[in-house]
């Protein structure tokens, strides 16, 4: 039907309104309704993609047991967690040292954390 | 005596061989128009990098007798007077024969060779990390490719365009200036200076065109929702995306292969990090080099006979129209996201989806801060923002193959 509508001269009689309306409106349709289908499959095969990664490999975002956390902003929140502890001359290490940074990381950094802060150890 | 005579006879020769008397009003309207597209990129600096070569090149062609482009060379019927075989799309030996300096720049636009290598260098500076932390911010990439096929029943419509034609301006939609210019060479040459003219300045209008609608179309709440803080994507997941989009496109739509495959080619350069030469060149001094070539040579396809008709005018109009709705396909596609997430997705990101990057991300980000400044959506706005360029790529690709 489409290669027959390439050139068409536009008659705009009733009878020729009617199939436009019904050539370019399903043009129209079909045209919408595949970059949305094709955009779909892109969004399944990243999603498999990213649950595939995730299950092998630890360090990666999308696997259980690990923090939502940019690696950059959580050594920035840790260099500084710890200057403050010495600052205040207390000892990192026996005051329950991941809440307390993981404290410091919502404070500066505004990250979601999901997960417990423990992990941040592993 | 002689001396004199002499003398005034060459210099009315001189006089008569100038642009001055050979022009026309349509010529000296088309630089008057130049003049305006100057006063934007200079003044304005309304997409200054291409606005700049466009109006220049719509000035050398329009300068009388200057011979730089011969716009016959590429008309089909021209070409068939001639006695070129069927299929002929450029009359080559009088090309060489006879060729000015822009008819053979034209040959890279008129081969399609511009725009995918365009693509190319814009891959190598873009970060999918946001669409990749986000994938479901494709659906809004999609969703504002409304304008396209909004744009294009208009143009059947309202306009009397054949559905070649109908389909090259609304592509204007896609807010995406070499996808334009790819599909508009394909399916309609001769309206390629009104259509790439369309899209640049509407993209550079973006800042304008878009706010009011996103305001109109939203309420205060669904503009002040802070989004949660995207996920770290990986190294791995960014250097797969690019080899797995080019193939699952390059399968199911052929067609949108040389933009779509020089885009992911481009990203595969920067993600990879092995070829820090090659993503240096292709995002640096190659992108400079091809847009003063594709600026230059689509400015020159603006001759005056043909530019200055009604056509144009409907084109500028069904343009804006186009990007319009796909601003609010993008923005209501956001709303539905806002309802079936329970509020965490701010419905300012889907005007981001009609491409235009970064320009449609700054003005999410913008609109987004104005409702409440301690938001932040530029990022998440990235995510439908290059979702556009992949969405309208794919919608130039669907056009070609059922129009070409």
């Amino acid at each position: 039907m489409f290669t027959e509508t390439k050139n068409v001269m536009i008659n705009y009689s009733s009878e020729g309104l009617r199939d436009l309306l019904l050539s370019g409106g399903t043009v129209a349709l079909i045209g919408f309704l595949i970059v949305f289908l094709v955009l779909i499959i892109i969004i399944l095969a990243i999603s498999l993609m990213s649950t595939t990664l995730g299950a092998f490999d630890k360090k990666h975002p999308n696997s259980s047991n690990q923090l939502s956390i940019d690696p950059d902003y959580a050594i920035i929140a840790v260099i500084s967690a710890a200057l403050d502890a010495y600052l205040r001359k207390e000892d990192l290490l026996e005051t329950s040292p991941p809440e307390f940074i993981i404290r410091r990381i919502r404070r500066s950094t505004n990250y979601t954390i999901s997960q417990s802060g423990d992990s941040l150890w592993n | 005596m002689e001396l004199i005579n002499t003398f005034m006879e060459t210099a009315a020769k001189l006089w008569n061989n100038t642009g001055f008397v050979n022009g026309n009003w349509m010529q000296y309207t088309m630089v008057l128009i130049a003049c305006i597209l100057f006063y934007f990129a200079i003044v304005k600096k309304f997409e200054p990098l291409l606005l700049l070569p466009i109006a220049f090149g719509m000035i050398l062609a329009n300068i009388p007798g200057s011979g730089v482009i011969h716009m016959d060379f590429y008309d089909p019927v021209f070409i068939r007077e001639l006695g070129y075989p069927e299929g002929t799309i450029i009359a080559y030996r009088e090309l060489l024969s006879g060729g000015g300096l822009l008819d053979y720049l034209y040959l890279g636009v008129k081969l399609g060779i511009y725009p995918p290598l365009i693509f190319l260098g814009i891959g190598a500076m873009t970060d999918f990390g946001p669409l990749l932390a986000n994938p479901k911010s494709l659906i809004l990439g999609a969703a504002a490719q409304l304008g396209i096929f909004a744009a294009f029943l208009g143009a059947l419509f309202l306009g009397g365009f054949d559905f070649r034609e109908a389909a090259s301006i609304g592509i204007i939609g896609g807010a995406d200036g070499p996808t334009a210019i790819f599909l508009t060479k394909t399916l309609a040459p001769h309206l390629l200076g009104p259509i790439a003219v369309a899209a640049y300045t509407y993209m550079a209008l973006v800042p304008l065109i878009q706010p009011p609608i996103m305001r109109l179309m939203t309420t205060k709440k669904e503009r002040s929702v802070v989004m949660e803080q995207l996920r770290h994507v990986s190294k791995t997941e960014k250097i797969l995306f690019p080899i797995i989009v080019t193939v699952l496109v390059a399968f199911l739509i052929p067609d949108a292969t040389p933009l779509i495959g020089m885009l992911m080619l481009g990203n595969l350069f920067r993600e990879s990090a092995v070829v820090d030469r090659l993503t240096k060149t292709a995002s640096g001094e190659m992108i400079n080099m091809v847009t003063i070539l594709l600026g230059v040579s689509v400015g020159a396809t603006t001759i005056g006979t043909s530019f200055l008709r009604i056509e144009t005018l409907m084109i500028i109009l069904l343009g804006v129209f186009a990007f319009m709705i796909g601003t609010s396909g993008g923005v209501l596609f956001g709303k539905i996201m806002y309802v079936l997430t329970n509020g965490k997705v701010n419905p300012l990101i889907g005007s981001a989806g009609v491409s235009a990057v970064p320009m449609a991300a700054r003005v999410s980000q913008s609109e987004g801060q104005r409702a409440n400044p301690n938001n932040f959506l530029l990022m998440h706005a990235m995510g439908p923002n290059v979702a556009g360029v992949i969405g309208s790529a794919i919608a130039a690709g669907i056009l070609l193959s059922l129009f070409k």
